[in-house]
Order: structure tokens, then C-alpha cells, then sequence
């Protein structure tokens, strides 16, 4: 076991599979670090999804959210020598783009506009919205959009640091603890705003919602 | 809008809907495009070059305090200084006329080209060497005399066909110089050969040395007090005047003397006293003004 790898003991992962995922991301890491650039494309295939979907979920733009992705891979790849492994990667690489999109929004806070991805019916979420309507055909595409709109209005209520906190925790399932670390909080602070926006956003939604 | 038709059996919470959010996502396409820009950028950050500015972060962790430090200790000593530059002096009389006198290198030039004027005709010449020499200190004055005769081999053969009135004495200081081996040797040994040999024309010599060094404190106190400003020069209008008038007094008592007695002169010359005062004067002619074409007289 090396260095790194005694770096990453100390370092919060939800599960098992996390444990994994980051020994194997370290490895990647330092091929990068020795000289192996071309390296770096795998980690941008493996996150760049995740990584767009916080984006996405924090800005509510998708043009946006593809610039700021792709920043967040450039910063991660133009400072990874100095990535020592005191954290797990995908933690660190998310900081990175938190924070760079925290930084974007209260630039844009003024001049922000939503451009939406498509919802793709598929799985739980066409389970879910099998519960909310049993409409077909355009009322039901017509029903899925206002339902969009209506949740990214909700989210875009919200304050920065409390979407934050629920994009992270409740769309791409991150622990409490993970979340504390990449947002450079405590855990409790994160409860408190996850508590907090759960509470907004019912408010907002409670007509679509069944208690 | 909530549809009436939903089903009663639906249990969908907040964390459903907000989960729906996960089936937002981008088709196939976006992710080719993606990737293209993504390379795009990649080799446009490989290729940039690094501002200045950002090497400060590579910097250890004690850079910035150092640095703020540095800064602080130059800021203070700066200060200090000023501070100190700001509150009065101590006089220093002694170092304050050596700072203001002139520099010594710049003498000799100066004082050679004079000597090798005075000695053409040394008598009615050596004014004007001493005029140079009273700027200086006696010892500097002394130690430029010197040098002055010695650093040209003109001066020495001045010297030598100045003191060929005197014969011997003459040939002794000609051939003392020609046997030097430097300038200052010569001059010393002229200086030398001079003292000892007491004859009239080298006692004239000496006797004009003497006078050159004896001279230098009485010229050079003359010299401080003769600093006069500029302004003082100027005389008055008042004073011209007034001179005028008395020269034209004298005049008339010097070519009529046989006037000088009589009591016509003796009025006229108190009127013009009288007039000589100014104050009279200035009140007479403020007495006089014009308005117009009218010229008003006050009384």
C-alpha cells in the first residue's frame, strides 16, 4: 500500500464501492502526475457526466453547464500535480466545480436564463410519473414540461449554497459527509441546509405532491 | 396544474420529484461535441502561457509573510528617516564650510594660469594671483601656489627667467628645478633655495608670497562681508534725486562763490532742502488730480 493509499484511509468514502473507485482513480492520478497525459481521459469519461449533471442542476442552463464542466476538467488537469491524494478525486474534482460554478452564478446572478435537457422517461422516473398522471401522447409531454418548470423554478428559489446542498445530496447521492467536505463545511451545516431546502421546495411542490 | 385524473394510490414525495431532475439529460450528440471542445481547451491551456501572477502561487506558505515583513521594515526605515530629515539640526559650523568650499582638484589649473601671468611682470601682477588664492584656505592656497609652479615645466621656466634679474640666486633656482625629478620637488626646492639666499629680488619674491598668504585672511573676510544682495544696490529714485540736487548746489557755490554769502543763495538752498523731503513732496503731488479735462488742486 502506498503513500496515496494511506492518504485516501484518512479520507471520507460512503461505501465499499467508493473505497474502490478511488484507490483506482489515485492510480490514474499518478500515471497522469508521471508524465502520462493521456491518462487524464479517463477520468474525464468517467465524471464528466456526473460532473455536467451538478452543473446543470446548480445553473438550470445547459449551456453553461457544458462550459463550466469542461473548466472544471481544465483546472483539475492543469493543477493534478498538486493533487497529493488527501481526499478521494471525484471529491476533489468536484470542489473544483462547485466552487467554479458558485463563483459563475453570483457573476450571473442577474442576467441568468434556463435552457433545460430533455427528461428522459425511463425507470423511476417514469414510475414517478406514472403516479402523477395517467395522461398519453401531448398532454402527457405537455404535463412533463410544465412539471420540469415547475421544479427548476423551485430550485432556482432557493439560495446557492442550499441547491447546492440538495443537487449534490438528492440528484447525484452523495453523503452527508461528502458533501461537508466538498463544500468546505461541517456536516451538521449540511443537514441543516438540506433540511431547509426539503422544506422550501415541498411548499413549492405540494400540489403535485401527496403527503 | 394538477391532474384530476391522478390515481389515489400515488405516493410521490419531494425527493421523487426532485429526483426526476436525474432524467435530465443530454442526448449522444452533446457528449461529441463536448468532447471536442473539451480538447479544444485542453491543448489552448498547454499552449498558454502562465501570467506572471500566477507563479505567486507556487510560492512557499512563508512567501507572504516574509514579504509583508520586508515590506513593513522598509516602510518603518523609510519613516524614520524622514522623520529625522524633518526635525531640526545641529549645526556643524566647522563641517558646513568644509562642505562649502570649492573643490581642491579644481585649483590648480586655476592657480597656474594666474602664476604664469604673474610672473610676465611679477610686480604689478601678483594681484591678481592673490585674488585667486583669497578664495581658498592658506593651506590650500599654499599647497596650490606650490603645485602650480610645479606641475608645468612653463611655470618653472617663468619662474627661472624671473629670477634671472637676480643672478646667482637665478642660476641656483634653474638649475635646482632642472635637476628635479618631479614638479613637487622643483617647487619645494625653489621654495627652498629662495629662503636661503637672502637677496633683493628673491626677498621681493618672497616678500610677495608673504603678502599673497598675509593678505588671504584680511581679503577673505572682505569677502564674507562683501556679499551684498542685490536689491540693496538699487538705489532709490528719491536718492538720485536727491544727489542731484545737492551736486547742482555745490556746482553753483563753487563757480559763483561771490553768490555763496548772499542771502538769495542761502534761501534757494533751504528751499531746496525743503524740497528734498519727501514726504513733502509725495504730499504735494497727491494734492494734484484730473478728472476729465479739469485738473483739481487740493489745499
Amino acid at each position: 500500500m502506498n503513500a496515496g493509499s494511506k492518504a485516501l484511509e484518512k479520507t471520507i468514502v460512503a461505501s465499499p464501492e467508493r473505497q474502490k473507485e478511488a484507490d483506482s482513480d489515485w492510480t490514474i492520478v499518478q500515471a497522469v502526475q508521471g508524465g502520462a497525459v493521456a491518462a487524464f481521459d479517463q477520468l474525464i469519461l468517467k465524471y464528466r457526466e456526473r460532473v455536467y449533471g451538478v452543473i446543470y442542476n446548480m445553473t438550470s442552463n445547459r449551456e453553461d453547464a457544458a462550459d463550466l464542466t469542461q473548466d472544471a476538467f481544465i483546472k483539475a488537469f492543469q493543477s493534478i500535480h498538486r493533487f497529493q491524494g488527501q481526499s478521494s478525486f471525484f471529491t476533489w474534482l468536484y470542489r473544483i466545480a462547485v466552487n467554479s460554478t458558485l463563483t459563475h452564478l453570483r457573476k450571473a446572478k442577474l442576467r441568468s436564463f434556463f435552457s433545460f435537457e430533455k427528461i428522459s422517461e425511463e425507470d423511476k422516473s417514469a414510475e414517478v410519473l406514472a403516479q402523477l398522471t395517467d395522461k398519453t401522447g401531448a398532454d402527457r409531454e405537455l404535463f412533463v414540461k410544465e412539471l420540469q418548470e415547475k421544479l427548476n423554478e423551485a430550485m432556482q428559489k432557493l439560495s446557492i449554497k442550499h441547491r447546492t446542498v440538495v443537487t449534490l445530496f438528492e440528484i447525484d447521492g452523495m453523503s452527508h459527509e461528502e458533501i461537508a467536505e466538498v463544500m468546505n463545511c461541517s456536516v451538521g451545516t449540511v443537514r441543516s441546509r438540506l433540511h431547509y431546502a426539503k422544506q422550501l421546495l415541498q411548499s413549492e411542490l405540494q400540489k403535485y405532491t401527496r403527503p | 396544474m394538477i391532474d384530476s385524473q391522478q390515481p389515489q394510490t400515488s405516493r410521490v414525495s419531494v425527493e421523487d420529484l426532485i429526483r426526476l431532475k436525474r432524467a435530465e439529460r443530454p442526448p449522444a450528440e452533446f457528449w461529441v461535441e463536448f468532447e471536442r471542445s473539451l480538447r479544444a481547451k485542453q491543448l489552448a491551456a498547454i499552449v498558454e502561457k502562465r501570467s506572471w501572477w500566477r507563479s505567486f502561487g507556487t510560492f512557499s506558505r512563508w512567501t507572504m509573510p516574509l514579504g509583508a515583513a520586508a515590506a513593513a521594515l522598509s516602510i518603518s526605515f523609510v519613516a524614520l528617516n524622514r522623520s529625522q530629515s524633518g526635525a531640526p539640526k545641529s549645526v556643524d559650523l566647522a563641517k558646513t564650510e568644509q562642505a562649502q568650499k570649492p573643490a581642491a582638484p579644481a585649483l590648480p589649473a586655476v592657480a597656474t594660469e594666474t602664476f604664469v601671468a604673474s610672473t610676465n611682470s611679477h610686480e604689478h601682477e601678483l594681484p591678481a594671483t592673490v585674488t585667486v588664492a583669497e578664495h581658498h584656505t592658506p593651506a590650500v592656497v599654499n599647497t596650490a601656489v606650490q603645485s602650480a609652479i610645479a606641475h608645468s615645466a612653463d611655470a618653472a621656466v617663468a619662474t627661472a627667467a624671473a629670477a634671472a634679474q637676480v643672478g646667482s640666486v637665478t642660476e641656483q633656482i634653474a638649475g635646482i628645478v632642472s635637476e628635479s625629478h618631479t614638479p613637487q620637488d622643483a617647487a619645494t626646492a625653489q621654495f627652498a633655495s629662495v629662503t636661503e639666499v637672502e637677496t633683493p629680488s628673491v626677498s621681493a619674491i618672497g616678500a610677495y608670497f608673504d603678502r599673497a598668504l598675509g593678505s588671504f585672511g584680511e581679503s577673505s573676510a572682505k569677502d564674507k562681508t562683501s556679499v551684498v544682495e542685490p536689491l540693496s544696490q538699487v538705489t532709490a529714485p528719491r536718492d538720485a534725486r536727491r544727489a542731484r540736487l545737492l551736486a547742482f548746489t555745490s556746482t553753483v557755490d563753487n563757480r559763483s562763490p561771490q553768490y555763496s554769502d548772499s542771502t538769495s543763495v542761502v534761501r534757494s538752498r533751504e528751499r531746496i532742502t525743503s524740497h528734498l523731503n519727501e514726504e513733502a513732496l509725495y504730499d504735494s503731488l497727491h494734492r494734484l488730480g484730473l478728472k476729465g479735462n479739469l485738473v483739481s488742486i487740493q489745499f
